[in-house]
């Protein structure tokens, strides 16, 4: 026994030592990884503390920071556009101080009145997308910084790199310049020779020597949709493609001009958008065949697509999950739709969910709150109910949860309710892009993917719950005090949340406030009827006289309140008793030799 | 305890008296204060809760023949609280009351020196009391009534715990001399069919000064 507890024992530690050596590993000796969770204070602290050449990572996700960096250091993001900085208190996201052997890259820098200020020398931005914003500053150089600006986008920005000293001298390649205030501003006192191999999308003839730069008014992006949905990897018609400065890409072309290009771009592609609901194509009972769709990404780099899909949620909690254990199809870049063949979709051996507990239905205005217990093997529940004895039943379809609001019910109505829930043979589906660089690993699908699309293809119903019945009702506040809108209906009936009152109030809110004319009827009456309803209060005798004056009004109202097909009921009664009034008529003057008019 | 401040407030009216000869009068007074204020209706507690609200209110007076101060004060109070289904009577929906009650008041103030320590005052007048009553995705209900209040309260000057501060404050603001002010209230104001009493205590502490 003893022998015993001391393996389970070793084999826990052995365990545990596993799972902490793998996320070592996952680390690389200096990295630091920056997640989300971490305020602006965290990470200048753990920059503060790092030592000299360590990578700082960031996690993917959107950081409002504003840090400096006076050590030699790399700053990273995971995913370029997936990891995006704006600034905490309106300065420099990041500060690269005099220290210098900075390099900052793979990062995104959102809405921002400066991004990168650097003083030091040696610093090094590259792969990163600057859209901080028409009228503000990418990139700010003081004190003799020498920096290198190479493979990064600036799209909607005021001025891409701005020198405050004659002397400091920024090498500007491969960069794409896009969606900026002017050319006249786009670099302040940036020597006009160390420009190349750079993409504009508007003509920037105030420099002359532009060293083999690209201009197009449409750059290829990737997708073009609003701003935060850009997708600014290249298209295969970029002009931005292949002309960057060197051979240095990772598929060993010419360089990619832009945020995608070089040696240390990410290898990630976006995520697929607009993923259809499945379609079942053919189901036996046994096994069923699924067709899904999407939208074929611009992205020249993508080689294809996985189509993953399990009977378990894969992707909703955890949009990073390893993938490696996920079945999945395969398609090649061209190729918008998979059919998914031979999933099972035999629900015989689904077991069936115990009826729901119906705990509360509790009445309000116009609605009810229903509550209810959950039972194991449900994964949604159906709402029923009926409108008095001999109402027709109406049914809600809801997810897995324990309450509900129904709401657009009458009130002094009663209602009756109950409950089944359900059991299904649900698939969840994905799809993934990867890069044709290297689509035999994970390492090149895209890292964020949305929510899983859900099909159904079959479910099991348990028995009803319990039956409960409510009458939702207006709420009246405590205490019940006279409110000075509906005044006279409310002197004339004594009391603000008499049914009558009620009715007037409703074809107000209803009826007279949807349009200008009846608005400006309210306000007149506000205006004019707390007047007429004080001379009420005040003459008992005058209360039945108005509320005989008001029935009209309140019949009207009622009216109004019917359905479009009570309404249509009403048209057609009146329809067919006028046309046997006429021909009455037609034939009783016919007779006597009479023309109709 | 009341014979105490009794005592103090004839030592202190004698001793002053000789001293206040030539001092200034104030014609203006101006008070702020936070209450707690105590809804007379016994059902208040079920429906919001608690027997009793934070309200603040502010008033401002113009004084004659030295002792009478002729005002007006205003006061809002606010509290959440459950409404009610009146068929079925269960609790239901979320309720915001707001009260403001607008008061002219008479006030005779035991003030016989600008160096008198302790100023007992007692006073009372008309209210008019607004109300709101907000059921949260429903509507409001508002109005307003009529009614009578009554107040009394105790204040103690503080111009001689810090003589410069006060010196400062009259020659910045003209601010002649500043109490620190201990007040109840109590309002009568009926609404509504069946008759409800909206009036109730108020329990107040503030700052009064006097220019």
């Amino acid at each position: 026994m003893f022998n015993f507890t001391r393996i389970v024992f070793l084999i826990c530690i052995f365990q545990f030592s596993s799972y902490l050596f793998a996320l070592e590993r996952a680390l690389n000796d200096d990295e630091i990884l920056i997640t989300t969770d971490m305020s602006s204070a965290d990470v200048q602290l753990e920059i503060d503390e790092a030592d000299d050449n360590a990578i700082i990572l960031f996690d993917i996700g959107e950081y409002s920071l504003n840090i400096s960096v006076s050590s030699l250091m790399t700053l990273k993001g995971i995913d370029t556009e997936n990891v995006k900085l704006s600034s905490l208190d309106g300065t420099a996201i990041i500060s690269a101080l005099n220290k210098g052997n900075v390099t900052i890259q793979n990062l995104s820098f959102d809405d921002s009145a400066l991004a990168i200020k650097s003083e030091g020398s040696n610093v090094t931005i590259q792969n990163n997308i600057f859209t901080v914003g028409v009228g503000n500053t990418a990139i700010e150089l003081d004190n003799l910084s020498t920096i290198e600006i190479t493979n990064n986008t600036f799209h909607t920005i005021g001025e891409a790199v701005s020198v405050t000293d004659n002397e400091s001298s920024p090498i500007i390649k491969n960069n794409i310049f896009a969606e900026f205030d002017s050319p006249d501003t786009l670099f302040n006192l940036v020597i006009n020779s160390n420009l190349a191999n750079n993409c504009f999308d508007q003509a920037v003839s105030n420099y002359s020597d532009l060293g083999a730069s690209q201009v197009s008014s449409d750059l290829g992006f990737a997708s073009s949709q609003p701003l935060e949905d850009y997708d600014f990897h290249l298209n295969v018609d970029s002009d931005c493609k292949d002309r960057g400065e060197n051979n240095s890409d990772l598929d060993g072309t010419q360089t990619d001009i832009g945020a995608f290009g070089g040696q240390q771009t990410d290898i990630y592609p976006q995520a697929v958008k607009n993923i259809t609901d499945p379609d079942i194509i053919n189901d036996d009972g046994s096994l069923a065949s699924v067709q899904i769709g999407w939208d074929l990404s611009n992205d020249y780099r993508v080689g294809g697509y996985k189509i993953y899909y399990d009977t378990e949620k894969m992707f909703g909690a955890n949009p990073y999950r390893d993938r490696t254990l996920l079945d999945f199809d395969s398609v090649n870049a061209d190729t918008s739709t998979k059919l998914i063949e031979n999933l099972t979709s035999d629900i015989s051996q689904l077991p069936t969910p115990d009826a729901p507990t119906l705990l509360t239905v509790l009445p309000e205005d116009k609605k009810l709150k229903i509550t209810w217990t959950k039972k194991d093997n449900a994964v949604s529940y159906t709402l029923h109910y009926r409108a008095g004895d001999n109402g027709v039943e109406q049914n809600v379809a809801l997810g897995n949860v324990s309450e509900y609001e129904l709401t657009g019910l009458s009130n002094g109505q009663e209602y009756f309710v109950w409950l089944t829930a359900l059991n299904k043979l649900q698939y969840h589906f994905q799809v993934i892009p990867y890069l044709s660089i290297n689509q035999e690993t994970n390492q090149s699908e895209a890292l964020f993917s949305s929510e899983d699309i859900t099909l159904d293809i079959g479910s099991v119903e348990s028995s009803a719950s319990s039956t409960l019945s409510a009458t939702p009702e207006a709420i009246v506040a405590y205490p019940q005090l006279p409110n000075e809108g509906c005044f006279i209906a409310t002197a004339a009936f004594g009391f603000y949340s008499h049914s009558q009152v009620q009715v007037l109030r409703d074809f107000r809110d209803d009826y007279l406030l949807t349009h200008p004319l009846g608005r400006s009827f309210v306000t007149w009456y506000y205006d004019k009827g707390p007047i007429a309803a004080e001379f009420i209060r005040e003459h008992d005798y005058l209360k039945p006289l108005v509320r005989v004056l008001l029935f009209p009004l309140i019949l009207l109202a009622k009216f109004l309140s019917l359905n479009m097909m009570i309404w249509l009921g009403i048209g057609c009664f009146g329809g067919l008793i006028y046309y046997y009034k006429r021909k009455r008529w037609s034939k009783k003057y016919s007779s006597k030799g009479l023309s109709e008019c | 305890m009341l014979k105490l401040l009794l005592v103090v407030f004839l030592v202190s009216i004698s001793l002053d008296c000789v001293a206040d000869a030539n001092s200034q009068k104030p014609h203006r007074t101006l008070e702020f204060f936070g209450e707690v204020y105590e809804p007379t209706d016994e059902k208040w507690e079920t429906y919001y809760g608690s027997r009793n609200m934070l309200a603040a209110s502010m008033s401002s007076a113009f004084r004659f023949f030295n002792v009478f101060d002729l005002g007006i004060s205003v006061s809002y109070a606010k509290d959440r609280g459950k409404g009610v289904l009146p068929l079925s009577q269960l609790s239901a929906g979320d309720v915001t009351y707001e009260v403001a009650p607008v008061e002219l008041f008479l006030l005779l103030r035991a003030r016989f020196s600008s160096r008198q320590w302790v100023v007992p005052y007692a006073g009372g007048g008309y209210t008019r009391l607004f109300y709101r009553q907000t059921i949260d995705d429903e509507g409001y209900a508002r109005g307003s009534v009529n009614g009578i209040h009554a107040r009394a309260g105790v204040q103690f000057l503080l111009d001689p715990l810090d003589q410069f501060a006060a010196n400062t404050i009259y020659e910045n603001f003209g601010v002649i001399n500043s109490y620190l002010v201990f007040e109840g209230k109590y309002t009568k104001a009926e609404a509504g069919n069946p008759v409800t009493q909206l009036g109730g205590l108020s329990y107040k502490a503030g700052i009064m000064v006097e220019y």
